[in-house]
């Protein structure tokens, strides 16, 4: 049995959804405005690193990382909404990419297993 | 179990353990993050690193032998360092001439012996009175490698413009570098490149400009060009003469005000992308004024050009368009 990883097409897909998924990010108004004067390539690098966790790729992000990295967000006001707004592009941009929606499902799910984490509140 | 050396102290590893979890183990310090080679901040240094956990790396960094500590395994590496910050190649330079471009630019040819870069990255020029700062490489591809030619804007008090406006030919400066990844990089030569600039912006992407066109570059190449003023607007007559001599290139020039009789008014990245909605496909160079990279890298993403294919150099003192 593949694993979810494998089953979306690995590494390759991941560098295939990056762009696309940071072109949704900030092209929606809800959450852009997170990404003012951040600099695009670490930006993307983060980027890259959160889908490969998602898709249930190798990753060594622990909840106390993704709690640091996103408090100053929580700061500004981050909070489930925007979350929620993060989990749609996720799926609009699989979507994009032709995966079938039962792996965007367990996409998603991989994703809210850090919404607690990410909004600070563990 | 292998081993290698750090700093010259023997490191033992066990089997399969990255050459990070080994230094970590060995109760050496060694700045670290993800361990998932995203976060970049555990690169080190060895003299034939695995290409494997060079990935994301910056050109110069590779080339000074950087590696991801938390990638690379213990196994493959014998020699390990810290990466030293001035482990970058020096250059005695002398000046062979100088002059004014406009009001407020100088442009500045140097010949150092042994030095090799392609045009649009950068380097650090270094006055003997040790007064330092970057500029970009303007120079045009088809000169000698050895050649380098700079837009040094001159900035009111500035200590190094005080020194250049002055400067002799004959002069000993020294050059250090080069850095930066902004320069002609084309897999197909057919794409169409756009580029926008301000103020000596333009140096970086003149350079690129002659290298994509020495080269053989087929796709169209159009450089909108903007500064505050249309006197200010320098460089016409090489950027006419090499629109005379390669029909895919096309020069486009914008003033803030005071225009010049074709100078468009207003944004050259307002301008670029009102005649190039669609980036995809494109690849794009920005390079100036910090304001204008931001928002140009920021907008051309967005039209769709991919990350990897915006290169970028943005300096204080490049002068608003």
């Amino acid at each position: 049995m593949a694993t979810l990883f494998e089953q979306l097409g690995g590494t390759g897909a991941v560098d295939a959804a990056v762009d696309k998924f940071y072109r949704r990010v900030l092209a929606d108004e809800r959450i852009a405005h997170f990404f003012d004067g951040v600099d695009m390539e670490r930006q993307a690098i983060k980027q890259k690193a959160f889908l490969t966790m998602a898709f249930g790729g190798p990753n060594n992000y622990t909840f106390l990382d993704m709690k640091k990295g996103h408090a100053h967000l929580v700061e500004r006001g981050l909070d489930d909404t925007h979350f929620d707004a993060v989990v749609e592009n996720l799926g609009a941009t699989l979507a994009e990419m032709g995966v079938h929606e039962d792996l965007i499902g367990q996409v998603a799910a991989v994703a809210e297993t850090t919404r607690e984490a990410v909004l600070g509140r563990i | 179990m292998s081993e290698f050396r750090f700093e010259g102290r023997v490191v033992q590893a066990e089997d399969g353990e990255t050459v990070l979890e080994a230094l970590l183990r060995s109760d050496i310090d060694v700045a670290h993050g993800c361990k998932a080679g995203a976060c970049q901040s555990c690169v080190l240094r060895t003299p034939s690193p695995p290409t494997s956990a060079q990935a994301g790396l910056d050109e110069t960094l590779v080339e000074a032998g950087a590696f991801l500590s938390c990638l690379a395994k213990a196994g493959d590496v014998s020699e390990v360092d810290r990466l030293d910050p001035d482990a970058v190649p020096r250059y005695p330079a002398t000046v062979r001439a100088s002059r004014r471009l406009s009001s407020d630019v100088l442009l500045i040819q140097l010949e150092a012996e042994g030095f090799s870069a392609s045009p649009g990255r950068f380097v650090r020029l270094v006055h003997p009175s040790g007064v330092l700062r970057p500029y970009s490489l303007a120079t045009p591809a088809w000169d000698s490698s050895s050649s380098i030619h700079l837009h040094v804007r001159l900035i009111p008090n500035g200590r190094m413009s005080f020194l250049l406006e002055r400067i002799r030919v004959g002069q000993a400066l020294e050059v250090v570098g080069p850095f930066g990844k902004c320069r002609y990089r084309s897999e197909t030569r057919s794409e169409p490149i756009l580029m926008v600039g301000s103020g000596t912006g333009l140096a970086p992407l003149y350079g690129i400009a002659t290298d994509a066109l020495h080269q053989g570059h087929l796709g169209p190449i159009e450089l909108h060009h903007g500064a505050a003023t249309g006197d200010r607007l320098y460089f016409r007559q090489e950027l006419a003469d090499l629109e005379r001599r390669f029909p895919n290139f096309r020069y486009r020039p914008y003033a803030d005000s005071a225009p010049h009789n074709t100078d468009a008014i207003g944004s050259p990245l307002d301008g670029a992308l009102a005649l190039h909605p669609k980036l995809d496909g494109f690849k794009v160079y920005t390079c100036g004024h910090p304001d204008l990279v931001r928002m140009a890298k920021r907008k051309c993403f967005l039209a769709g050009a991919n990350l990897k294919d915006i290169a970028a150099d943005a300096f204080e003192d490049a002068g608003k368009s």
